[in-house]
């Protein structure tokens, strides 16, 4: 035994060890704890245009995430309006935010559920989920919600 | 495996919270329930750091976010318990550099007004209460200030106001303090937009360097609830 653990009885210095590996479980824990991704929402109201207009970017995001869906509001809209939804998804580093799904169309009255959902999945390099009224009687205010684990 | 926002305890009352996820355009989302509407003016520009993490640059001269007056009408603090933070990676500027503010003194001193200050060498936060109905020492403002505030490093600020004490905490720490006589009186009400990187009249005390995640919670977080969300969110910076 070391001078350094002279007066140390075995059962005490099994203490020490076990404790020491329980701090470092513990510190394990904790890394992985602290990087759990947490589940978000967030929204607004987005007024429409004629023009094709972000209702939730997420350009660049920080690492892997997952996006779950955009809930978007038709209950504004009226048989003289239509509007067009569109899911862009980039996958690789530097490339354009390309269309991931057919583009959405939606005239007049938007029958029952008015709450529409786009559903994405998880993505490394950017999404973006847009609305542009193609047809106008007056532009719109859309209500809309987001959901996403990061 | 994952944890739900508005479970985790440190999220509790809070108010407004920007994590600049958007990367793009002049609009970015608040991920607390209200939902505030942010709008920033001037084209800060959308700046990853080495981690990935998206910031938020603002050049000190004339750029910045707002929420109008009518928008944050819950963010008008004038009584009761509160907290600001924001991750923050300031510059040599403006003599003065808002942070989070939503104060007037042209109209009527009134409002909160959380700020940077480089002078003769010394880095100042400092949280000001403005109460023109509420005299102090002479004063219509009442202000608690802390040092040692480095430029060019990132670094987490925050303050719990709670009655007449503003706590600055540093990277989770909490850190000495200075008062104004008689503490922090209760701010007035105030009809001003809320402004992040700027004076309420929006032409000086630019912010300069980059912010992430500006925060207010409408009531005074521990020691211990900073200390989490320095430990949770030191590795993006390091």
């Amino acid at each position: 035994m070391d001078v350094e653990y002279a007066g140390i009885t075995a059962a005490e210095l099994a203490a020490g060890t076990a404790i020491l590996a329980l701090e470092a479980t513990s510190q394990d824990i904790k890394t992985v704890t602290d990087a759990l991704p947490v589940l978000t929402e967030t929204g607004g109201t987005l007024t429409a245009s004629a023009a094709e207009q972000n209702v939730y970017v997420n350009n660049a995001p920080a690492g892997v995430y997952e996006p779950i869906c955009v809930d978007i509001d038709f209950t504004n809209q009226t048989a003289t309006e239509t509007t067009i939804i569109r899911e862009y998804k980039r996958i690789r580093t530097g490339g354009a935010l390309i269309l991931n799904d057919v583009p959405v169309t939606y005239a007049g009255v938007v029958a029952d559920p008015k709450v529409r959902t786009v559903t994405l999945l998880p993505n490394r390099f950017g999404v973006a989920v847009t609305l542009e009224c193609s047809v106008s009687g007056t532009f719109r205010d859309y209500d809309w919600s987001t959901s996403y684990k990061e | 495996m994952y944890a739900f926002y508005d479970s985790l305890s440190f999220n509790s009352d809070i108010l407004l919270d920007l994590p600049f996820r958007e990367g793009v355009e002049s609009t970015t989302q608040d991920v607390a329930k209200p939902h505030h509407p942010v709008t920033l003016v001037g084209g800060p520009t959308w700046t990853p750091i080495i981690s990935g993490l998206g910031t938020l640059v603002f050049d000190g001269a004339t750029q910045y976010a707002q929420l109008l007056n009518a928008d944050t009408l819950d963010l008008d603090f004038t009584a009761g318990d509160y907290s600001l933070s924001s991750w923050i990676y300031w510059e040599h500027g403006s003599t003065s550099q808002q942070l989070i503010s939503r104060y007037d003194v042209d109209v009527a001193f009134s409002g909160w007004e959380w700020y940077l200050t480089e002078y003769g060498g010394q880095f100042h936060l400092t949280l000001r209460h403005h109460h023109a109905g509420t005299i102090v020492s002479g004063h219509p403002r009442t202000g608690g200030n802390s040092l040692g505030w480095a430029q060019g490093v990132w670094t987490h600020a925050a303050v719990s106001r709670i009655g007449a004490v503003a706590q600055h905490f540093r990277n989770g720490v909490a850190v000495d303090m200075t008062y104004s006589p008689g503490g922090m009186v209760d701010p007035e009400s105030c009809a001003e937009d809320l402004v992040i990187g700027t004076r309420f009249t929006k032409n000086t005390d630019w912010f300069k360097g980059n912010m992430w995640r500006p925060r207010v919670w409408g009531r005074a977080l521990s020691a211990e609830e900073w200390k989490i969300i320095y430990d949770i969110e030191k590795r993006w910076f390091t």
